[in-house]
């Protein structure tokens, strides 16, 4: 499993940022070994299309998971395409809190019924 | 010749000045009227008559999954995201492709060939004798605006005397729509948003060195925030036309002021010459 959490800096510290494709960093994180990566985001200033070349980026990171806010659609056909699982979390905080609230199982997968706890 | 109508600001009465202007002149002239403000075309909307059709499309990439190797080189090219590689195939967003053509030339086993999409509508008339109009529709969703405004731009003859229904604005589609034009007109309104709009497509149009001339549509008494600008920057003002119910009752319900009132068709006609004459300057 690997789990990819967009964030506005480069450590899990740093605010969980509300938007997926235009996020300056993407934090990659391995919870079965600890291993945490940060990405900076170099297509968050593009023009249009951003949504799926970060998808195509998350693939070459072989990440399996990812949390965010909220998914555009355009990204969501990528993300279920390449088989990412989407777990959504409009909540405020960090990284950490983000990646603590989906180890609590309390995020609903995207296109499932909300997580039982 | 060609004559632009712009306004900067939306709203302004392009559409009500175009059309008067093609109806006014074409008693006299051979008319081609053009809708390039291919968002929201309207002009058809004054004039009767079969058209014709013809669809205007784009190069899009399409891959050959047999030989494609996914070796993520179109991907990483294209910049709008239009090719996505994943582990075990190439997602394709169509209308994301800008066709630059790119991904082809990029790919190293030759599976990108390009398809034709249809990114929108020519319409073709001829409304009246002398008049023949040209609507150019963007389908929706398309990025491609310049494009179809292109298209409409290439059915024009050399001899032809064009008027051109700018999109409102002064980005990518106005600037399509007044390159290349001898003359444009410019319509607007005697408010602070209308003047601060003027002053933008005024300045797109010194951009391009193309000389203007002002209409003030609904013409009340404020006229002077339009006029002191026009005066100071020495552009003639061509026209006022009343803020009166019974020219907006016409307009509203698809009729052309001109059309009804001889007088009015007298100074369009008028208006028409004015901006011949002062593209002639040039």
């Amino acid at each position: 499993m690997r789990i990819a959490v967009p964030s506005s800096g480069p450590a899990v510290t740093d605010p969980f940022d509300t938007r997926f494709g235009r996020a300056p960093y993407i934090i990659m994180v391995t919870p079965e070994t600890g291993e945490t990566v940060s990405l900076q985001n170099t297509l968050a200033a593009g023009s249009g299309g951003v949504g799926p070349q970060v998808v195509q980026m998350l693939v070459q990171n072989q990440v399996t998971h990812l949390i965010a806010p909220r998914i555009g659609g355009n990204a969501e056909t990528a993300l279920f395409a390449a088989g990412i699982s989407v777990f959504i979390w409009e909540g405020a905080g960090t990284v950490s809190d983000a990646l603590e609230q989906f180890k609590a199982g309390k995020l609903t997968e995207l296109g499932k019924n909300p997580q039982s706890s | 010749m060609q004559i632009a109508i712009a306004s900067g600001k939306g709203g302004t009465g392009k559409t009500t000045v175009t059309v008067n202007l093609a109806l006014a002149l074409s008693s006299s002239i051979q008319v081609t009227l053009a809708d390039c403000d291919v968002e929201e075309p309207n002009l058809h909307l004054f004039f009767s008559g079969q058209a014709e059709e013809e669809e205007v499309t784009v190069l899009v990439p399409e891959i050959d999954t047999g030989t494609c190797i996914l070796c993520g080189k179109c991907g990483q090219f294209c910049r709008y995201g239009a090719l996505i590689v994943l582990k075990d195939q190439v997602l394709q967003y169509p209308k994301l492709c800008h066709s630059c053509g790119g991904c082809s030339m990029v790919c190293p086993t030759g599976s990108i060939s390009e398809r034709s999409e249809v990114v929108g509508v020519l319409h073709r008339s001829n409304p009246e004798p002398s008049l023949r109009l040209i609507t150019g529709t963007l389908c929706e969703g398309s990025i491609h605006t310049t494009t179809v405004i292109r298209a409409v731009r290439n059915q024009f003859n050399p001899e032809d005397l064009v008027l051109l229904d700018a999109p409102p604005g002064t980005a990518c589609a106005a600037m399509e729509t007044l390159e290349g034009c001898d003359f444009c007109l410019l319509v607007t309104e005697p408010t602070p948003f209308g003047l601060h709009d003027l002053t933008l497509i005024y300045k797109l149009a010194q951009l391009y060195h193309i000389p203007v001339g002002v209409v003030i549509n609904r013409s009340d008494t404020t006229d002077s925030i339009v006029e002191f600008f026009c005066r100071d920057q020495n552009i003639p003002i061509l026209m006022h036309i009343p803020f009166d119910r019974t020219i907006a009752l016409q307009q509203g319900s698809g009729q052309i002021i001109s059309r009804a009132d001889p007088k009015w068709r007298e100074q369009f006609f008028k208006l028409g010459q004015d901006c011949i004459t002062l593209a002639g300057v040039r």
